[in-house]
């Protein structure tokens, strides 16, 4: 079939709806490993769109090509607890075993190697993405073999299975991954007493604002992050007139440090997907989405396979999809997910109106975390009282926290909200903590040694990612991983943002470098309130969270990294290094 | 008048143009003479600091060694330096070559360009003549700068009104309309 055959098969597959436009990129992305300019001028035809916008659309997301970027496309997963785990000696290797450094593909057309944000593998970092196929727990030795075999012609199944199938579901046919789940502590309610089907069955024995009224007495707050009532979301939605409503599943987990998402998907989908199912029935909505990230996409088969197996639950029109993002953490922000999902470049949306008013193409949408839409289903199905038996009085329920870091047992835990900071590190064997950061880069960042602070909404909110680094790290390399994600992540709409986080990298530096002067520690605060206010999402409304809070939690820090004398009216300024390159270039051109 | 002010201007990797603002301020010219006497200045064509200045005026951005030391002199001899203009506060025009070679910028000059005298292979360079810095620096990353009036130039009013303020010791905030460009 010649390609441009093909093309218009894809398009055609997708009814040409420019709404589909991530999934036809995608399809049209799979024979070559990237979408040539020849792709784009088809595709453009076909789907009345110019190419510039095809490319606005396709330069958003870090998985989508534009070159040959190789059979095996490699991403390096540069997440804070990938460096610390060896990151640079894997990139090291690759690079070595390859011979292309990062951001390039080998000549022999074989191997293209990228580097991307968190995955959602903290708990068995150093890992990187071939093909979208996770390979976990790395070192030299092992990218040595992966390297070897891919050009021995060993298929990424058969390598996937050469290293060890994970555990459980992960092993399973339809997952076969070597991911393991590092669920370290059930808990007693999410994750316990799962009987698909019973929590849907309860509910439909209710009338649609019985249910709703369930949910609000639950307390049920969203697991995303921002906590926003569950009950509060879904009645709102209900009080917008529409011809049709949609349900749509945030399973786009790009907060650094969160795996979450990644259990519940893989062990517990059906609680997900009864969860929809009840909202579904709440709402009268008669389509739901799984917004699922790329990098889980080696969960879509399973996923799509106990979308299957469920329908049987199902006593009224549900149907159900997988939409699968391209790369974009900001993606995560629901507006920003929902222009994805229309085929858009992932960028938040102007509220009001919010998705709840004017949402999926334009009806009223729910968005809901992975995490939330299970809770929904434990709770019709355990009652609200066992629910509310666990948290505290504004954040009531339990939870997963996803830990890694300098812990003994980096993993999945269910905890009641309110616990306290030091029970969980004793639980999770903190080693010799240091700082913990608390909902990962966008969260809080805090001293260890406030062990009575509590992980709540009334304390310390969030989504779910906990990071714990020893005494032996250095703070400073920390915070500039935070802030290069933030700079890489900002979609680029609001000034602010997109040049504000660059502005407080660029400050961070001159502490790390040692060029900083005591105004520095002024400019920090304000350029954090700059980029706080002027940001339309919540990217830029809490990327600068983790350089206050790490400057209160340990004054010290910055101001011992001002050199004596920085005050000086005369600053740095190595003159000979500035003009060397003039001397150099006027000797060779002589 | 012995309780006049001493002010001294300069212009580094700059146009002038914001010099020719600054006399653009029209008959407050005369104003200004009551006030100030111009040590070092192109307006006076002084080439040395003759007294200390209260007030120093730094027109362009840092390009070669040789604004490097005339910077640090202004640095040394005023009491209040003041970054004029877009060129001296963010590099402005000039700092468009720091993402091109050093090398291609002095063939452009001085070997291809249209104004390169044809048949010559020259690139003038004597120690007499500044070397040309890696980038275009803005000058408060070589000295401190203690008040900044952004403009391509700042306008007349603008550069009076901080003047006269500085001076009267009443300057408050400039207002919005003077310093907002969009």
């Amino acid at each position: 079939m010649d390609r441009a055959t093909e093309l218009a098969g894809i398009v055609q597959k997708f009814k040409s709806d420019r709404t589909r436009l991530i999934d036809i990129l995608w399809a049209a992305q799979e024979r070559e490993g990237f979408v040539s300019h020849f792709d784009l001028e088809e595709l453009g035809r076909l789907l009345k769109l110019s190419v510039p916008a095809l490319r606005e659309v396709m330069s958003f997301y870090h998985f989508f090509r534009d070159q040959p970027s190789g059979r095996f496309q490699i991403y390096l997963d540069t997440s804070m607890i990938a460096e610390m785990n060896g990151l640079s000696e894997i990139r090291d290797e690759f690079e070595r075993q390859l011979g292309v450094k990062v951001g390039q593909t080998s000549p022999d057309g074989q191997f293209g190697l990228f580097e991307t944000s968190c995955i959602g593998m903290s708990d068995q970092a150093p890992a990187v993405l071939i093909n979208l196929v996770p390979f976990t727990q790395l070192n030299r030795q092992k990218v040595n073999l992966i390297v070897h075999r891919l050009r021995q012609g060993v298929e990424l199944k058969d390598l996937v299975h050469e290293f060890g199938l994970g555990d459980a579901q992960n092993a399973n046919s339809s997952v076969h991954s070597m991911v393991r789940n590092n669920l370290k502590k059930p808990g007693s309610f999410m994750l316990a007493s799962v009987v698909p089907g019973a929590g849907l069955k309860k509910s439909l024995a209710h009338s649609a604002d019985e249910v709703i009224d369930t949910v609000t007495a639950s307390g049920l707050r969203g697991r995303g992050g921002a906590g926003f009532p569950t009950g509060k979301k879904w009645a709102a939605c209900r009080s917008f007139q529409a011809p049709k409503r949609y349900v749509v599943c945030n399973a786009d987990e790009g907060e650094p440090g969160t795996f979450k998402d990644r259990l519940l998907l893989t062990e517990y989908p059906a609680l997900v997907i009864e969860g929809m199912a009840i909202a579904a029935h709440a709402l009268g909505a008669r389509e739901g989405i799984i917004y699922l990230r790329a990098e889980y996409k080696y969960l879509e088969a399973h996923l799509q396979q106990e979308i299957e197996r469920f329908r049987k639950h199902l006593s009224f029109e549900f149907d159900l999809r997988i939409q699968l993002g391209a790369g974009a953490y900001v993606c995560g922000e629901e507006s920003a997910l929902l222009e994805s999902m229309e085929g858009k470049r992932g960028e938040p949306r102007l509220r009001p109106p919010f998705p709840v008013e004017v949402g999926y193409l334009g009806m009223p949408t729910v968005v809901n975390n992975v995490e939330t839409f299970a809770l929904v289903t434990q709770i019709f199905n355990q009652g609200v009282g066992t629910f509310r038996n666990f948290g505290t009085p504004r954040s009531p329920g339990v939870r997963l926290l996803s830990v890694s870091g300098d812990v003994a047992h980096p993993g999945i835990y269910e905890i009641p909200w309110g616990i306290k900071i030091g029970d969980v590190l004793s639980m999770v064997g903190a080693q010799n903590p240091l700082m913990i950061q608390v909902g990962g880069p966008s969260g809080i960042a805090i001293n260890a040694n406030d062990v009575n602070r509590e992980i709540s909404y009334e304390d310390l909110p969030t989504g779910g990612s906990f990071m714990v680094f020893s005494k032996d790290r250095d703070l400073f390399a920390i915070l500039s991983n935070f802030m290069t994600f933030f700079v890489n992540e900002s979609c680029g709409n609001c000034t602010p943002c997109r040049a504000g986080n660059v502005a407080l990298r660029e400050l961070l530096r001159r502490f790390i470098g040692g060029h900083a002067r005591s105004e520095d520690l002024g400019h920090i605060d304000s350029w954090a309130s700059i980029v706080k206010r002027g940001s339309r999402c919540g990217l830029g409304g809490s990327s600068p969270n983790v350089l206050t809070t790490v400057k209160a939690a340990f004054p010290d820090l910055f101001v011992n990294a001002i050199k004596p004398g920085a005050d000086s009216l005369f600053f740095d300024f190595n003159e000979k290094a500035a003009t060397a390159d003039y001397d150099r270039t006027i000797r060779e051109m002589k | 008048m012995a309780d006049k002010k001493v002010v001294a201007t300069v212009s580094l990797a700059g146009c002038f143009g914001c010099h020719m603002s600054m006399l653009d301020i029209d008959l407050r010219l005369l104003d200004l003479v009551q006030l100030v006497r111009f040590d070092r200045s192109p307006l006076t064509d002084i080439k040395k600091f003759t007294e200390r200045a209260a007030i120093g005026l730094i027109e362009g951005g840092v390009c070669n060694d040789e604004n490097v030391h005339v910077l640090r002199e202004f640095r040394l001899n005023c009491d209040v330096l003041i970054s004029v203009g877009e060129c001296a506060i963010m590099g402005g025009l000039p700092a468009l070559r720091n993402d091109i070679p050093l090398r291609e910028c002095l063939e452009e000059a001085y070997l291809t360009g249209p104004t390169a005298v044809q048949g010559q292979r020259i690139i003038p360079h004597h120690v007499d003549l500044p070397k040309i810095l890696d980038r275009v620096y803005p000058c408060h990353e070589i000295v401190k700068i203690d008040y900044y009036l952004p403009g391509c130039p700042p306008s007349a009013d603008l550069i009076w009104a901080a003047l006269s303020g500085l001076l009267s010791g009443k300057l408050d905030t400039l207002p919005r309309e003077l310093v907002k460009y969009d």
